[in-house]
């Protein structure tokens, strides 16, 4: 593609033009599907992992500068996904997920977790990113494959996986933001792919936050829509509050929550809160003499947090 | 005098330090200045840190007790004549020849007081960009440690992950100087507790939908523990 372009900087003569696009057509064409074929393998297998592996681990998450280490522990039960998450650093804290994600969609396509199953999914998802292979590394004793999903446009944080080479299963998970910068990084330090016994899937503690995620897709109707959502980005759920609504945006990696809600005065703060890799941003407005405060919440870039707040409409 | 203008006077002095034209008084007053507010104290160390940061240099912390010696230091030494005082610019200006003769003396103390400022407590690389000043109005970037094949173009500084602190999400308001800059200090535990739930709510909801597998649980789960 280089050469094209050099060639047409220098306005050389036609006939070279043309006999050169060919060439560096056909030289692409060849590097290309067999990348994009292991691209494919690769994130096929990835979500496969990350829905239907049975396995347990320790894992080192670390973003804004912390490092916690936590136990993690992924099952499979009569379909239903069963996840347990403990923090093993800080404060005790416990979460156990259960339900049938399955009917979570983004548009027409099955999302859920299983967005680059299909080729259809994949399509969507290069889009918006472009993908890339870089070798290989070895963590938690597993050798790696390494995948970087770059986004094609501002409105996006990068992604790079390190998939283990005989599951697909992400052993290291990095959220990059502008100019390379790691703003959250999730490291498996051990994992244990032997079948595991009902104990393993019970909470530990008593305080233990138990989740059902059956009816984690739902679509709810809302007054609220957004004037704009950056391309790639379609509508997943829409969730009714107790005090307001919550839609949910996927491009396939990225997830962005928008809350419209009715709250107190004391809540009243323009700007953005931030954690790691995830960014808030709050803002108000006045909808037929009624306050509403709208946070927008993901993991994105904060201008693009900020652009979507102020896309927030009545219908 | 209102203490703005005092304050502005001050700011002023501490810019001629800056750049290298404060006279011996100045000095002085900005000392004592910040010996006796914190604030000074920290304006000067924030100034500081800018100027090392433009300069590309290494970023060192302020030691205020040692500028308190050279206060002292100053202190015993013949002390300037009155007619120096903070008068009139037109007095000034006639003094500034005697000025001339005595600022060698501010200067030197000038010099030493930034050798112990400067100092050489390396905290971190000097990032490209320069972003070690804005850390009250960028994302905080992870630093992690240097693992095998990064993509070109990564920036993996050095490591510097500290264990567990806070959980609480950090605010950087819009506009901080319209009233809501008190937040850096003490936000109101209702906001803390909003954010906090619409970000777990978020991770939970993202569990399902992206393919990170139970990264977004991790995150989830990491916020619980502050005012849920």
């Amino acid at each position: 593609m280089h050469s094209v372009g050099y060639m047409r900087k220098a306005n050389s003569v036609l006939l070279a033009l043309l006999l050169l696009v060919p060439v560096a057509r056909a030289s692409e064409e060849q590097r290309q599907p067999e990348e994009s074929e292991q691209l494919e393998h690769w994130l096929g297998k990835l979500s496969r992992a990350v829905t239907e592996l049975e396995y347990r681990g320790l894992v080192t998450f670390e973003h804004a500068g912390m490092l916690e280490t936590l136990q993690v522990v992924h099952a499979v039960r009569n379909g239903e996904q069963i996840e347990r998450v403990r923090y093993l650093s800080g404060e005790p804290r416990e979460l156990v997920s259960r339900g049938f994600s399955a009917n979570c969609r983004r548009g027409d396509n099955p999302m859920a977790r299983a967005a680059l199953w299909s080729k259809a999914g994949q399509a969507d998802v290069q889009n918006a990113y472009q993908f890339f292979l870089h070798g290989e590394e070895r963590i938690a004793d597993r050798d790696a494959v390494v995948i970087e999903a770059r986004p094609r446009d501002k409105h996006r944080l990068g992604m790079v996986v390190s998939l283990d080479r005989e599951t697909g299963l992400p052993l290291k998970s990095m959220l990059v933001g502008e100019r390379g910068r790691v703003l959250e990084r999730y490291q498996f330090v051990r994992l244990d792919l032997s079948p595991l016994p009902d104990s393993a899937l019970k909470p530990q503690s008593a305080s233990a936050r138990r989740i059902d995620n059956s009816g984690a897709c739902a679509t709810a109707q809302s007054r609220w829509q957004l004037r704009w959502i950056p391309d790639g980005f379609k509508s997943v759920a829409i969730h009714t509050l107790p005090d307001g609504d919550m839609l949910v945006f996927s491009d396939g990696l990225s997830v962005f929550s928008v809350f419209v809600q009715q709250l107190g005065r004391e809540l009243e703060f323009k700007g953005r809160a931030i954690r790691g890799a995830t960014v808030a941003y709050m803002d108000r407005f006045e909808v037929d003499d009624t306050q509403y405060t709208v946070t927008v919440v993901g993991e994105i870039p904060d201008d693009t947090a900020r652009l979507l707040a102020r896309a927030v409409s009545s219908k | 005098m209102s203490h703005g203008n005092h304050q502005d006077r001050l700011n002023e002095s501490l810019s001629a330090l800056m750049d290298g034209e404060a006279g011996e008084l100045e000095l002085q007053r900005l000392l004592k200045a910040s010996a006796a507010s914190k604030e000074v104290g920290e304006r000067w160390s924030r100034y500081q840190l800018a100027a090392n940061v433009l300069r590309g240099e290494r970023v060192a912390s302020v030691d205020r007790s040692l500028a308190a010696n050279i206060s002292a230091a100053i202190a015993q030494e013949e002390p300037l004549s009155q007619s120096h005082g903070e008068g009139s610019a037109a007095n000034a200006h006639a003094a500034r020849g005697r000025w001339r003769r005595s600022l060698s003396r501010g200067a030197v103390a000038a010099t030493v007081a930034f050798a112990a400022i400067l100092g050489v407590q390396q905290l971190s690389q000097p990032q490209p960009g320069g972003d070690l000043v804005a850390s009250g109005a960028e994302r905080p970037e992870q630093q992690p440690v240097q693992s095998l094949p990064q993509p070109s173009g990564f920036y993996v500084p050095t490591p510097n992950t500290r264990t567990v602190s806070t959980a609480a999400p950090r605010l950087v308001p819009d506009n901080p100087v319209a009233g809501q800059a008190q937040f850096h200090q003490a936000p109101p535990p209702e906001l803390m507790r909003h954010l906090n739930r619409v970000m777990i709510q978020h991770s939970e909801q993202a569990a399902h939908i992206g393919s990170q597998g139970m990264v977004p649980f991790a995150r989830a789960t990491y916020g619980e523990q502050s005012g849920q």
